[in-house]
């Protein structure tokens, strides 16, 4: 096979073949992103969601988790014009794990933390709304460091 | 042809040139470029070596004293990676006290290396775990790296040469069984099997998807945004084909980059 594309594009193949910038084997299956409507009316509030995936044998601590040493899972969002409420976090569950004699607080499978955008009456242009999400991720034998999932998304302010 | 391309590039390589050798060999045949791919990753080593040697690490204790892994030459040593955070690891510690008692007259010492910065935390995590073995800190933030450790804890063991003979990760019983084996095997004179390894999954040790942990490096390395050069290029890449490919104008927002 011979390849006929763009320097980049080779370049981009050529680490994807041996794994430079693959999806990690091994690494946690942990997944977000930001969902917003593409257009959001001005002088009125919408929902944003943050929706968090965790793949099967890996689990991420609460917003609040069962012990002070544990590193929370955090949404930090900004938006470019109007304002956000705090987050709303999904609800977690207690779950006991054989390397713990706690069950501890954590988030499995999918869940969703909510806030809502409040563009303000007379807006006009887009709105972007960007930040991350920070977790530490654990399966059933170790931990990987904390981590964070960049979000951005961008919608359309439209008059009410 | 193909040869050729291997050997020069092989022969040109050093990190500064990697970008260069990579444009090289993008001209030529799939086969070569995994081929030589991998003896360029090897070369400036983000591959792990087979056979890492502690000795060059200089740690510290908590105290700021210095610590060397090579003053316990002589000693069959136990070197665990770990962090405050790391609920396994509250597990496994209690257990790795123990073996020190157990087995110190018998020249194993354990030695607990934590990367964090967090003093605090590591000396909270320590008062609610109290041990009695070496605990000790690298300033440099590199011998996660140098370990290739991505998760914790893992746990090393190395013979009385100071080199590392197998490599643990997890701290439940069946890894804690397999460290016991092998250090009855060492003491007993005799080499290691294969096999004597405790591996929780393929992919868990350090490669080019999967960064080492090193001071200020998050775990992910697809989301982190101070990567290198040629990492945050490539991301942005594959950011923007995704993006057009979906065909939203971004309101689908950032991507984990996991499927």
């Amino acid at each position: 096979m011979i390849f006929r594309t763009s320097s980049a594009s080779r370049a981009v193949i050529l680490l994807l073949a041996f794994g430079g910038v693959a999806p990690a084997a091994g690494g946690p299956d942990v997944r977000a992103k930001l969902a917003a409507p593409p257009a959001v009316a001005a002088g009125a509030k919408t929902t944003i969601a943050v929706e968090m995936t965790i793949g099967p044998g890996w689990h991420v601590n609460s917003h609040t988790p069962s012990e002070p040493y544990l590193i929370p899972t955090a949404a930090t969002l900004t938006a470019s014009a109007g304002s956000l409420s705090p987050v709303r976090y999904a609800k977690d569950e207690d779950r006991k794990f054989a390397f713990s004699d706690k069950p501890l607080r954590v988030y499995t499978g999918t869940v969703r933390f909510e806030t809502d955008l409040d563009v303000p009456a007379g807006a006009s242009g887009d709105v972007t709304v960007e930040g991350n999400l920070s977790y530490q991720a654990c399966n059933d034998q170790q931990c990987f460091p904390p981590a964070k999932i960049p979000l951005k998304a961008t919608a359309k302010i439209t008059s009410r | 042809m193909a040869r050729g391309l291997l050997i020069s590039g092989a022969e040109e390589l050093t990190k500064k040139k990697i970008g260069s050798a990579f444009e090289a060999l993008a001209r030529s045949r799939a086969p070569v470029i995994f081929s030589a791919a991998l003896i360029l990753s090897t070369l400036a080593g983000a591959v792990p070596a087979s056979d890492t040697s502690a000795s060059a690490l200089r740690l510290q204790r908590l105290d700021g004293a210095a610590f060397s892994l090579d003053a316990l030459r002589g000693n069959l040593v136990v070197l665990d990676f770990w962090a405050s955070w790391c609920v396994p690891c509250r597990t496994s510690f209690p257990y790795l006290d123990d073996l020190q008692a157990r087995y110190a007259a018998k020249g194993v010492r354990v030695v607990g290396l934590t990367l964090e910065e967090d003093g605090e935390a590591v000396n909270a995590f320590l008062d609610q775990v109290p041990v009695a073995f070496a605990i000790a800190r690298d300033p440099s933030g590199r011998a996660g790296e140098a370990f290739d450790v991505v998760a914790m804890p893992t746990t090393f063991l190395l013979d009385r040469d100071g080199k590392v003979v197998a490599r643990f990760e997890g701290g439940d019983a069946r890894a804690h069984a397999k460290l016991e084996a092998a250090i009855e095997t060492l003491l007993s004179g005799k080499t290691l099997a294969p096999g004597s390894d405790r591996r929780v999954g393929a992919g868990l040790e350090a490669t080019g998807a999967v960064k080492a942990w090193q001071r200020g490096y998050l775990a992910d390395p697809f989301m982190n945004l101070d990567g290198d050069p040629i990492t945050r290029q490539l991301r942005e890449h594959i950011h923007a084909s995704k993006e057009g490919a979906a065909g939203d104008g971004g309101a689908a927002g950032g991507g984990c980059g996991c499927n």
